[in-house]
């Protein structure tokens, strides 16, 4: 394949993405009192940020799929570069993924709840963030390192290295999803919430 | 709001991995697990050196001039030592063990435009992954003997094989010969700080099929009688005032250039069994004597000084052996490519440069300047700064495969190396090339750990969340209900 269309793509992606992060944002920052009188905007936002962010994960995945398809798996693995873009989209489409998921799970109530507003917002700067350094690991823009690669690294992780933790931060990481998984699943209150949603529905 | 300790304890988690993970993603190839070689590799903040380059020449020399930092500058090589009535030897290990003795050495390929790519890759066409050293079993020696004739498998032109990933497919004498004439090979100016340098001469070398030494005899022999087991001489105590050196002061690295840490021609006598040798005397394995031949072509002569090597070579623009050598020219541009052997190191455990263009009188990376009289005033010539790269196991037959490199198309296409890298990130990638496997393997594993993170905190946060977060209602809806929406537009 011509990693020309490969470019293409991820253009397209980090376009629809950003339109839909921004959209998003917008959507958590007319809770603020002092944005109150354009809330009339709030089902448009919302709507367009579906829309946007539905369009870029499927994009992503062509993205993924595309970049692949330049070159070899095993050429991909090798380098340390590559390495960090797998790890980093995949990420970025987790991220838009659980968006997308909760979104549709709870319906345009999630913006009236604060926390679940929150989490939706910070699900896609989140995204974003990864969007930016997927295109940034290794991509150069017209000949230029991208500037937002030297601000990953500024803030201590070296992209040019792999990623990877050494075992016991994962098994740290696996101990603290445990823990907070139990946390929540033994909550009397979020139990109730859970048997309200049954009442309630979903859309 | 209200914030229940549950939420707080998610919130809490994801804190504390987003910084863990900040912390040792930050750290990079050294969490990572211990290499196949066991041995002992630089560190992040170890994987570039500066070479200053400066050259001059005159109607019949050009003089080449190194510098570059060090530590703790190397004058040894291997040794005999002196222990319970025996010969024991030590040092000269190119296996990266942890305290080798091991000489510093610069050096460098020169070509002039004969071998295609090496204006653009350098050394790394010289080296395969079946090369020696380059994994964790070598060829056997006696297989590699029996097909080609070389016992063991050094730096080799991709052009010397009918199939450069097959040492077995190497060309026969004649094809070689045809290739050498044609001006197929590197040149390889190879300075040693202990097996010439000492009486002034640096080894002269080529790579085409290997890393051969020109014709004539190298200025290093074997000081060491096999029937006898023991040397064959010592030093001249009127001269040096020693017999032997200690083996405490050379693992001290206590030496300097002026003591007599080196066996010659000019400071020995032939070995005496019966001194009263005591355990720790110990006498080089190298005995030096002039060289001679073509391989004869090229005088040095070094200082350290404010923690810095300097090393002057000079040798004849024409020295008569245009098969062994590259015959230079005034207003001749040549490609170069240097790399240093530092902190008593030897094999591929060293410091490499990508190929510079060095101009006899016009415009190039490093600029020969024409001098007159005996010598050059360096201080009139400006230093060309060339940094260097640990470069691991990166291998010619590895970065031309498509199946294994992704930029092997633009090698094909002969793209510059800097279309795609540097010299820092080479550094990084030759580090990484040492525990490829390995690094895969904790790779997957953290990515596949941060999915499963980012779903279960995601999970976990929004079963509190819907419990504890304040549901907006009334004028405070941000977005109202679809379900309620759907039955307005309905109505």
């Amino acid at each position: 394949m011509n990693p020309a269309f490969h470019s293409i793509v991820a253009h397209i992606l980090t376009g629809t993405l950003l339109f839909g992060t921004f959209a998003v944002v917008a959507l958590f920052a007319l809770r603020f009192s002092v944005l109150a009188r354009f809330r009339y905007l709030a089902p448009a936002a919302d709507q367009a940020a579906l829309f946007a962010i539905w369009i870029g994960t499927i994009v992503s995945i062509a993205g993924m799929s595309t970049g692949f398809a330049i070159n070899s798996l095993e050429a991909s693995l090798n380098s340390p570069v590559i390495r960090n873009k797998i790890t980093s989209g995949t990420l970025l489409i987790l991220t838009y993924g659980l968006f997308l998921f909760l979104r549709h799970r709870i319906g345009s109530r999630l913006w009236n709840n604060d926390l679940t507003a929150a989490l939706a917002a910070f699900l896609a700067v989140a995204g974003l963030h990864w969007n930016v350094v997927t295109n940034s690991i290794g991509g150069d823009v017209a000949g230029l390192p991208s500037g937002y690669e030297s601000i990953v690294r500024w803030s201590g992780v070296e992209t040019r290295f792999t990623y990877y933790l050494p075992t016991w931060v994962l098994l740290v990481m696996a101990a603290i999803v445990i823990g907070m998984l139990v946390l929540a699943f033994t909550d009397r209150g979020a139990k109730e919430a859970e048997d309200e949603d049954a009442l309630v529905g979903t859309d | 709001m209200e914030f229940s300790p549950r939420l707080v304890g998610v919130i809490a988690g994801v804190v504390a991995v987003t910084v863990l993970s900040l912390v040792f993603a930050s750290e990079g190839v050294r969490n990572g697990p211990t290499g196949p070689f066991g041995t002992v590799q630089p560190g992040t903040d170890e994987l570039l050196m500066d070479l200053d380059i400066q050259a001059a020449y005159d109607d019949d020399d050009i003089v080449m001039r190194f510098s570059w930092p060090t530590d703790a500058p190397s004058l040894y090589h291997d040794y005999f030592v002196y222990e319970g009535g025996e010969w024991v030897r030590y040092g000269g290990e190119a296996d990266g063990s942890a305290f080798p003795l091991n000489e510093d050495r610069v050096h460098f390929l020169l070509d002039d435009g004969s071998v295609d790519g090496f204006e653009h890759y350098g050394g790394f066409m010289t080296v395969f992954s079946f090369t020696r050293m380059m994994s964790p079993e070598d060829v056997d020696e006696d297989e590699s003997e029996a097909a080609i004739g070389q016992d063991d498998l050094r730096k080799m032109l991709p052009g010397s094989m009918e199939d450069h990933t097959d040492w077995r497919t190497l060309r026969d004498e004649d094809e070689l010969a045809d290739l050498r004439q044609a001006g197929y090979f590197l040149d390889l100016w190879h300075w040693r700080s202990h097996r010439s340098n000492p009486i002034g001469w640096s080894d002269d070398q080529f790579v085409l099929d290997r890393r051969r030494s020109d014709d004539g005899e190298g200025a290093a022999s074997t000081n060491f009688d096999d029937d006898l087991e023991q040397p064959e001489w010592m030093f001249d105590p009127d001269l040096t005032g020693q017999y032997a050196m200690s083996w405490d002061r050379i693992q001290s690295l206590d030496y300097t250039l002026d003591d007599p840490y080196y066996l010659s021609e000019f400071n020995s006598v032939p070995f005496d069994p019966d001194h009263d040798w005591q355990d720790g005397d110990t006498i080089p394995r190298r005995f030096l004597t002039e060289p001679e031949g073509s391989r004869a072509a090229i005088f040095s002569q070094a200082t350290i000084d404010n923690g810095r090597w300097t090393v002057e070579l000079r040798r004849a623009l024409d020295t008569g052996s245009p098969e062994d050598d590259k015959i230079l020219e005034e207003f001749g541009r040549y490609d170069l490519a240097p790399a240093v052997h530092a902190g008593a190191t030897a094999g591929r455990w060293h410091y490499v440069g990508m190929p510079v263009t060095l101009g006899l009188g016009r415009d190039a990376d490093v600029e020969a300047m024409r001098f007159s009289g005996d010598g050059p005033d360096w201080d009139a010539i400006e230093p060309t700064t060339v940094e260097l790269f640990y470069p691991g196991v990166i291998a010619w037959d590895y970065l031309a495969n498509r199946q294994t490199h992704a930029g092997a198309g633009a090698i094909d296409a002969n793209a510059s190396f800097y279309a795609a890298h540097d010299e820092e990130k080479m550094g990084f990638y030759a580090l990484e090339s040492e525990f490829r496997d390995e690094i895969i393997s904790q790779w997957l594993w953290t990515t596949l750990m941060w999915v499963v993170f980012i779903l279960g905190s995601v999970v976990a946060f929004m079963r509190l969340a819907r419990r504890y977060g304040r549901e907006r209602t009334g004028d405070e809806t941000i977005v109202r209900d679809d379900a309620l929406r759907a039955e307005e537009h309905n109505a």
